[in-house]
Order: C-alpha cells, then structure tokens, then sequence
C-alpha cells in the first residue's frame, strides 16, 4: 500500500502495521524460495480486509494488542525484541487467550499470502485468478473407459421398468 | 416462493403455457461480473460473503437457522437462482431403484411416482440446464444423449480412475451441469476451476441463465427483495394468496389462485408451519403433524489421498471429475441397507488449501507450514463419501421461539441426529474409498467420517406419497389437506437416494408443473 493510501486508510498505526508485518513473518516464515507473509506484503491484504469490515478491525486491533502485551511481558522492548522462538510462544499464548481474533488473523494472513503473485509462481501456481483464462485441458479419452463399459448394468431393476409398457431396465 | 433450482423451472413451465405466473423472490439477481474469480483475493470471499452458510455470510437476504441441534449444517443461497449458483452443479439422476425402497428393500416408503414417469422431465431438465456427460453409463438406465461433452478428467481424474481399475469397481465422468461447448447462447466451460464461487461466463448451469431468461419472455413476472410472511387462506380453506414483505420491510398482499412453494427442504416448511390460523392451528396442510419432519440431508464423509506427484488439480470444474456407484444399491451383507456414491473432488486453490477445505484441517502456521502446504496443495484428491439418509420422524424443521429473521418471521430450528445405518454406511464408504485411493497411488490418506458443513441438500420435510395420513403432498406436489397449495422443492422427497438431487428436484418440478397445467383453468 502506498504511503498516501495508508493515510487515507488510517487503519492500523504506525505501530500495530509494524506488529503485524513481524507477526506475519511468524505465522508464515520464509524459505530458499518463498518470502516470508510479512515481508511479502501480505499485511497489505489483512489492512485492506480491515479497511472494509469495522468489526474486524477491532478484531485484529484486539488479536495484535494481545499479541504486544503477551510480548511485553516477555521483554520490555516487546515483540520485536524477542527471538524467534519467543515470538512462537507469544504467538501460541495469544492464539489461547484472544482465539476468534486470531483465527481472523490467520483467515487473513493465509488468504493475502496465497494471492500474492510471487508466492503463487513460488508455488507453481497460476499468479493470475482463475477467470478470465481458464485452463486448457485434453478432452476425456474414451478408451479409459473399456472395462467399465463391459460391465452388465449395475442398476437395480424395479418392477415398473419390468412391467409391459415401461421402458426396459436393458439388464 | 423461490426463484433457485426448482422455483425457476416450475414457473418457466406454467409461464410458457400462457398461465400467469408471479414468482417472490427473497434475495436479488447476482450480477455475473461481481463474481470473485476474476480477482486476485477470490479465495477469501468463500470464508465470508460467499460462504454457503447463511449464518456466517449474513446477507440481507438471508435468514438465520438454528443447527446447533444437527451434526450437519444446512447451506444454501437466498438468490435469482437459488443455490444452484453457489452449487456445484452435480447432475446425477436418481436411480430407478430409489423409488421403490419399500419394495426392494423394506424400508422408509415407496415414492407415489416411478422413475419411468419422470424420465421425460429428466430429459426436458436437461435439455433446458445443458449438461455435460457421456451416455452408457452402466450404473443408469439408458438416458437421451447428453447435451454436451463430458468435462475432461485431467491428469487428477485420470490417477483416480486408474485407481478404481485396479479394484475393478465402476467409475464414470459425472454428469455435470455444465456446458463444455457453446449451447442456447452460453459459453463452453473453460475449466477455471471453482465452479462454487460462480459461474462469470455462464458455462454452469445456474437457473438466473438458464430458465429464467426463457420464463420472464414467456411473461412470469418476478419480484426480488421480496420475503414471504404467511400463506393466507380463504373461507373456503383454500389458500388465497400470500403476505410478504419487500427490502424495505413494507408489508404487501398478494392473491392468487394457487400457491406454490419453492423455498427448499427447510424454507418450505418453515414458511407453512408459520402460516397458522384458525383452521390450520399448526401450520398449514399440517393436520397430520408432518411437515417439517422426515428432514434428510446427505451424510457426507470426505476421504483425502495425498500423492507425491503433482496433479492439476485447479484445472477443470473442482467439484466434478468423476463418479464411482460401485457400493450404489443395498447389499445386506455389508451391514447397511440402501447405498452410496463416490464424488471425485479436484483440488483446492492454494489458499484454502492452507485454510482447509472439505474436512481438511487448517495447516498450522510455523515453521512447518511450507512443508505441509507442499504436500497438500495440488496433490491431493478428496473422495466424497455421499450416502443415502431414511427418512425418520423425529429429524425435523421447527420454528424457533427465540430466533427471527429481520422481519420477525420465526428462524426455523433443524433438529437432526445420525442414523446407525447412515453411520454404518459412511464407516464402509470412507473404508472403501481408502482403498480406491491407496490404489491409485496415495501415499497417505487422511478422512473426516462426517463433515460438518455439509448440508448442501435439504429434503423430505413435506413428503409426498399417496397416503394422506402419512404424507403432506400427492404425487403431483399438490398438498393434500389445501389443493391449491404445491410444493416443487426438495421437500416433497420420499426418499433422499445417494446423490446429488438437483437433476431430480428440477424434474419433480416440471413434472408438477406438467399436472398443475392440466388441472388449472387458465383466465
């Protein structure tokens, strides 16, 4: 998000975006070949997600104040302080002690990491929604199909079908 | 009432033989460009806005419904199209043995109809939703030429296939209501993938493109935003119109001569249990204290194989691929009565994938969260274990006494427990289809003996049947205690088979049609 848009927005402080982004980079590390959600942007999705529902704001504006003073009882400098294996064990108390913020935390930061175009190419995924292109795709060969079209028919018949004037059951 | 599945297929058969047809509609025409596909963010919208659960998704449109008595949630969509918007478009017919339960097997009841009586309704649905399929399917009987070819299986269809070779069981390109050429003015399916998150090029049958186009130029008049209250009823004890309220919650009164009830398996229901009056104290065409129970939903398991080599599972329409009936009719010996279908399921996009979806649990963040998400994401195929559900009493529809939707119209209340033959037959499915995926090559295989969020299909709550004493309708829909009100939706099933009913909900409702056309006078 680019500064202006963040002023418009006003979502999170200067502050909470900081906690968010090495939260992110927690709940999603990075690899040989993948960035971690944090510095990847994906905080840019949970705050544009923010930005549209009040009552998730306050929900992550909660989950990230009980992440800050979890984290503050570990180290006076807070989160950032902490090593990594802190920050799990922050992270694992908070997710007890404030659930639904979390869980809304991890919907969002699990939705905007996996739209990220380098994260998906990372993946081997398509970076593009599936609409407008599609896929191709060969069409069914009929010949997979040989054994099971020389099965007898697997229907049970009814009475009606073997009744005179209904159509037969073709066992 | 209703404008989804069966709604839009009844009032576009009585429109087109002159009848004055005006459908109410509690939700509102989705614009096909607004569907998520064509965004970046499209997988977040199915966890909120798009979410089959009204509960979570809390549309205007929607009204709230107590489950917390069900081990199964129901789903729907209040929408110009219904569910089948939302729907996977999974097309299977019922079979001809589904209607004769009784006979075959001793249980539940005997549908009032045949299989062969509903088979030219079969044929005109499909004609008029466009599906994709392949005839000689030795599970059916014969059926007409399919419209269009069936979807391709790909590289994940094909594993599973080669899979239920290995076993020797049966399997077979599903039945989809989807168009994979170009048909009656829709665009060919170009295999995007999430056919659940909307259908933008109309490639997928939802009724707002396939029937309603057709009915509203045969003169059906329809009204969206428009909530249905009570039924009202005549001194004569034959229902007079209805009562519903608009968007803006302003009450109307609409008269007419017949009512038909297109609501779905717990709409329907809730909408004649709260049309009581003097006459009809419980409800109407209740007298017999029938309508709301019978509730069936299919019991669903889903069973996950997980494969080393990668299978295009986002490529191709995610729900359908291929269906296996091999466990399909009643074998005693396997310790259940009736049967059940194997649903292939392609994959998941990449975020719910991590988010799970069909019973997956949620990758758990940390460390390890690439590891998993390597091993899930487009290596996994999910069988759904579909079985059929009896009809028993005491699983039912009731009005809440606490809960109301926006207009205080009653929520209902889904009262439903598990049937040790639905359990038995779920324990063998999810077994079975174990099996089919160790044999196509799964090197792990994860289940879920009941999901949860499941309740895709809602029937049986206004049974039909021939006998008035154990039944709500007759076997035109035609409710027996008021002859002018009908029922076309999912609750007049008898029985629930072991597939999707779409494809049988949409016939019962032209075959009612089809009667109600010869038994109404027209103006």
């Amino acid at each position: 998000m680019s500064d202006a848009g963040r002023a418009e927005a006003s979502v999170f402080t200067e502050a909470e975006r900081q906690l968010l982004r090495q939260v992110l980079d927690v709940l999603i590390p990075g690899t040989s070949t993948l960035p971690a959600a944090g510095q990847a942007g994906a905080g840019d999705h949970v705050e544009r997600r923010a930005e549209a529902t009040p009552a998730l704001r306050r929900r992550l504006g909660e989950g990230l104040a009980t992440i800050a003073i979890l984290a503050a009882r570990s180290h006076p400098d807070g989160f950032e302080a902490l090593d990594h294996d802190q920050r799990e064990t922050v992270l694992h108390a908070a997710s007890t002690e404030a659930p639904d913020a979390f869980d809304a935390l991890i919907l969002h930061a699990y939705s905007g990491y996996y739209a990220l175009p380098r994260v998906l190419a990372g993946i081997g995924a398509p970076d593009r929604p599936p609409q407008p292109l599609g896929h191709e795709m060969a069409p069914l060969d009929e010949r997979l199909l040989a054994r099971v079209k020389r099965r007898p028919p697997l229907y049970r018949p009814t009475p009606d079908a073997l009744s005179p004037g209904t159509r037969s059951c073709g066992a | 009432m209703g404008a989804g599945a069966a709604g839009a297929a009844f009032t576009w058969s009585v429109s087109r033989a002159g009848l004055q047809a005006l459908c109410l509609e509690q939700g509102d025409w989705v614009d096909p460009a607004s569907y998520a596909t064509t965004r970046g963010d499209w997988e977040l919208t199915r966890q909120a806005e798009w979410h089959p659960d009204p509960n979570v998704r809390r549309l205007a449109a929607d009204y709230p419904v107590d489950a917390t008595e069900s081990p199964i949630t129901p789903l729907m969509y209040n929408a110009v199209g219904g569910s089948t918007i939302h729907w996977s478009a999974h097309f299977p017919r019922f079979k001809p043995s589904d209607f004769r339960v009784k006979t075959l097997d001793g249980v539940a009841d005997d549908w009032p109809l045949t299989y062969e009586e509903l088979e030219p309704f079969f044929d005109l649905n499909d004609h008029m939703m466009g599906v994709a399929g392949l005839d000689g399917d030795p599970a059916y009987p014969p059926k007409s030429p399919r419209p269009t070819p069936p979807i391709p299986l790909g590289k994940l269809g094909e594993t599973m296939a080669r899979g239920f070779d290995r076993l020797g069981w049966h399997w077979w390109p599903s039945d989809s209501a989807i168009v994979t050429r170009p048909y009656d003015g829709r665009r060919a399916c170009n295999n995007c993938g999430p056919c659940d998150w909307g259908c933008p090029i109309g490639a997928k049958a939802s009724t707002d493109v396939t029937y309603w186009p057709k009915a509203l130029a045969s003169g059906a008049r329809l009204v969206t935003g428009a909530r249905v209250r009570e039924i009202t009823v005549g001194p004569d004890g034959r229902a007079d119109g209805v009562v519903y309220h608009d968007a803006e919650g302003r009450v109307h009164e609409q008269k007419a001569r017949a009512v038909v009830l297109a609501a779905n398996g717990i709409g329907t229901p809730r909408l004649l249990l709260h049309s009581r009056s003097g006459r009809f104290p419980g409800g109407l065409a209740n007298g017999n204290g029938l309508v709301g129970r019978d509730l069936m939903f299919h019991p669903f398991a889903s069973v996950r194989g997980y494969f080393d080599e990668p299978l295009d599972g986002f490529k191709g329409p995610s729900p359908c691929s291929i269906i296996s009936q091999e466990f399909y009719e009643t074998d005693l010996a396997r310790g259940f009565v009736r049967g059940y279908s194997f649903q292939v399921v392609r994959g998941f996009g990449p975020a719910n994938s991590a988010l799970g979806g069909l019973g997956e649990p949620r990758i758990a963040w940390g460390r390890e969260h690439h590891a998993e998400h390597a091993r899930r994401w487009n290596h996994t195929i999910a069988i759904g274990v579909m079985g059929e559900d009896l009809p028993e009493p005491d699983n039912r529809v009731v009005l809440d006494r606490e809960l109301s939707d926006a207009n205080g119209i009653s929520a209902p209340r889904v009262i439903y427990r598990l049937s040790e033959n639905s359990r038995r037959l779920l324990a063998h499915g999810t077994d079975r289809a174990k099996e089919a995926l160790e044999a196509a090559g799964a090197t792990r295989v994860e289940m879920t003996p009941l999901l949860q969020a499941a309740g895709w299909h809602l029937l049986g709550t206004a049974r039909m049947g021939t006998d008035p004493s154990t039944s709500v309708v007759d076997r035109y829909g035609r409710c027996h205690e008021v002859p002018n009100v009908y029922v076309v939706d999912g609750s007049l099933c008898t029985t629930s088979a072991g597939v999707n009913p779409t494809s049988t909900i949409q016939a019962l409702a032209l075959w009612v049609a089809h009667h109600f056309k010869g038994s109404v006078r027209t103006p």
